[in-house]
């Protein structure tokens, strides 16, 4: 079949754009009644444009092109009749929506105002403030959960302490023992808090442990509470059985600050830091193990009993006498700790 | 159809944009608000106020946060209207803004989005044969604006995004583009995509023509 090209005239020209020209070519075709499925295939119709022909923000010799291709496609005309549609579909719903609240502006002009430097300054302040009670609250509420849960062995056992003192003064002992006494219940309380530390959280079945897996609570933050809930709850105890010694002998205690560093505090830390860290990266059973052993080592260097030490065994005894490098390895301990507490969540089982 | 289209000839000569006097022009409105001029803001939030909020409402879907988000886009112009160097129209500089802070929430809330209900729609979208465009052809032309709106809220954010700009605010193909920070092909794909899915929801919403 001959094909008759479209004859352009002088104002068709002005359509320099190619893809335009076959636009009008395409309806040319269709006027005449002339068809050539090779030439229909290469004169694609401006489909992608006519959702821009129907909201009306094509460049105008774009625009005209594609009205004249309308006027003999009937699928751009479908389609442009489908978009059009869409549009007033679009415009009807928007048009249904809300009107603003008319002292709207009122309310951007205050905020204006309030962005002032000083007004700033206060905003910062305020809203700190405001933070700090949402946090004091959720800390509370989370120590509040976490006292509740700690198993109840932890809380009398510390109390035994209190026991000792009273005990041994009614026994009759001299004052020139009271240092050997004050000896004997630091070694007890580093003992006791490591194993209350130890054994943190509790059976298989915990409660702590079920409330860790329903919630998203940080298990560094309950273990930090916990922690110190306990550990300042065998502190509280130590000094409270230290009350007999100083009503009966308020002058023979030489209770110094140096004393209260380096033969109660720094050895209680260490022991401590060193047992909640092995019971969270290994278990509880180890960690008493270890805490038994450690303690039993030094019950022998510290209460000698009258027998010739070692030079292993006295190195060991003057090891605990290290104040600062007990309290760095605590520390050590206890960054370890919360390290590991986040890569593993695990639960120490009795 | 007729009262539908008479009213809403109506409705849309009653939303449209007030007319500035010649010498408050957008850009104009911005230069005075650079130098702090508060009536100038007026001016500009009056001129915007609507189309802003339409727009902002279309995206979150809820009346408040858009109020809200209006407010804050207007102290981001009072604030950094120095920062608009005139290469785009005042108006896609300020749906621009917008464009980013309502994205910034909808980001914080994807949790709170149902994807269930887009992914449902769009896969029917997908494998929507030809046959069946017929009748939801006649779902756009009778359905009500409750239902569109409804149909509306099954489609993602960036579809209805894309509708609301190209159909109320009449922005063009590249100004969509630059506004939403997407190559002009991606309007168009995403145009074509939205009206297919708004025709699938209407009768996903149980419209029976």
């Amino acid at each position: 079949m001959q094909q008759s090209g479209p004859q352009w005239s002088h104002e068709d020209n002005r359509l320099k754009d190619n893809h335009l020209k076959e636009a009008v070519y395409q309806g040319y075709v269709a006027r005449s009644g002339t068809f050539d499925s090779a030439t229909q295939v290469s004169l694609a119709c401006p489909k992608e444009q006519l959702a821009w022909y129907v909201n009306d923000t094509l460049p105008p010799q774009q625009r005209e092109a594609i009205t004249e291709h309308l006027r003999y496609c009937a699928d751009c005309r479908y389609e442009v009749e489908q978009w059009s549609r869409t549009k007033t579909a679009i415009q009807l719903a928007d048009a249904e929506q809300p009107l603003l609240r008319t002292m709207l502006f009122s309310a951007i002009e205050q905020r204006l105002d309030t962005n002032t430097p000083t007004a700033r300054v206060r905003a910062i302040v305020t809203r700190a403030w405001q933070n700090l009670l949402v946090r004091t609250r959720y800390y509370s509420e989370i120590l509040w959960t976490q006292a509740r849960q700690i198993r109840v062995d932890l809380l009398w056992s510390p109390l035994l302490l209190l026991l000792i003192s009273p005990s041994l003064i009614m026994l009759g002992y001299h004052i020139h023992t009271l240092s050997s006494l004050l000896n004997l219940q630091a070694f007890l309380s580093a003992l006791l808090i490591a194993l209350g530390m130890a054994f943190l959280y509790g059976q298989e079945i915990d409660p702590a442990y079920e409330m860790i897996q329903a919630t998203p609570t940080e298990p560094a933050l309950l273990l930090l509470l916990r922690g110190s809930i306990v550990f300042s709850y065998n502190v509280l105890i130590n000094l409270l059985a230290l009350l007999p010694l100083l009503l009966t002998h308020p002058g023979g205690l030489q209770l110094t600050p140096q004393w209260i560093l380096g033969n109660w505090l720094a050895p209680l830390c260490c022991l401590a830091a060193i047992s909640l860290l092995l019971s969270i990266v290994l278990n509880a059973r180890v960690a008493l193990c270890v805490c038994l052993l450690l303690w039993g080592l030094r019950a022998l260097t510290l209460f000698s009993f009258n027998i010739s030490l070692s030079s292993f065994l006295y190195s060991y005894g003057q090891f605990w006498q290290q104040t600062p490098l007990l309290f760095g390895i605590a520390a050590i301990a206890v960054i370890l700790t919360f390290i590991a507490v986040e890569r593993k969540e695990r639960i120490v089982v009795l | 159809v007729l009262i539908k289209t008479e009213y809403l000839t109506v409705m849309t000569n009653s939303i449209s944009l007030p007319h500035l006097p010649e010498e408050q022009t957008d850009a104009q409105l911005l230069q005075r608000i650079k130098q702090k001029d508060r009536r100038a803001l007026e001016a500009f939030y009056l001129h915007f106020q609507r189309p802003l909020f339409s727009y902002l409402l279309r995206l979150l879907g809820q009346e408040t946060l858009a109020e809200d988000l209006l407010q804050e886009v207007m102290l981001i112009v009072w604030q950094q209207a120095q920062r608009y160097k005139g290469k785009a129209t005042v108006s896609c500089w300020l749906f621009g803004i917008a464009h980013h802070q309502a994205y910034k929430i909808l980001r914080k809330k994807t949790h709170e989005i149902s994807l269930e209900a887009d992914l449902n729609t769009l896969d029917r979208v997908q494998n929507l044969p030809d046959a069946a465009l017929t009748p939801e052809d006649n779902a756009l032309r009778s359905a009500t604006s409750a239902e569109i709106n409804q149909a509306l809220n099954y489609l993602s954010a960036e579809h209805r995004e894309v509708l609301e700009l190209a159909f109320y605010q009449e922005f063009s193909c590249k100004e969509i583009s630059s506004i939403v920070g997407i190559p002009d092909g991606t309007v168009k794909s995403r145009l074509s995509y939205a009206r297919r899915a708004l025709k699938t929801a209407l009768l996903h919403n149980g419209w029976e023509g």
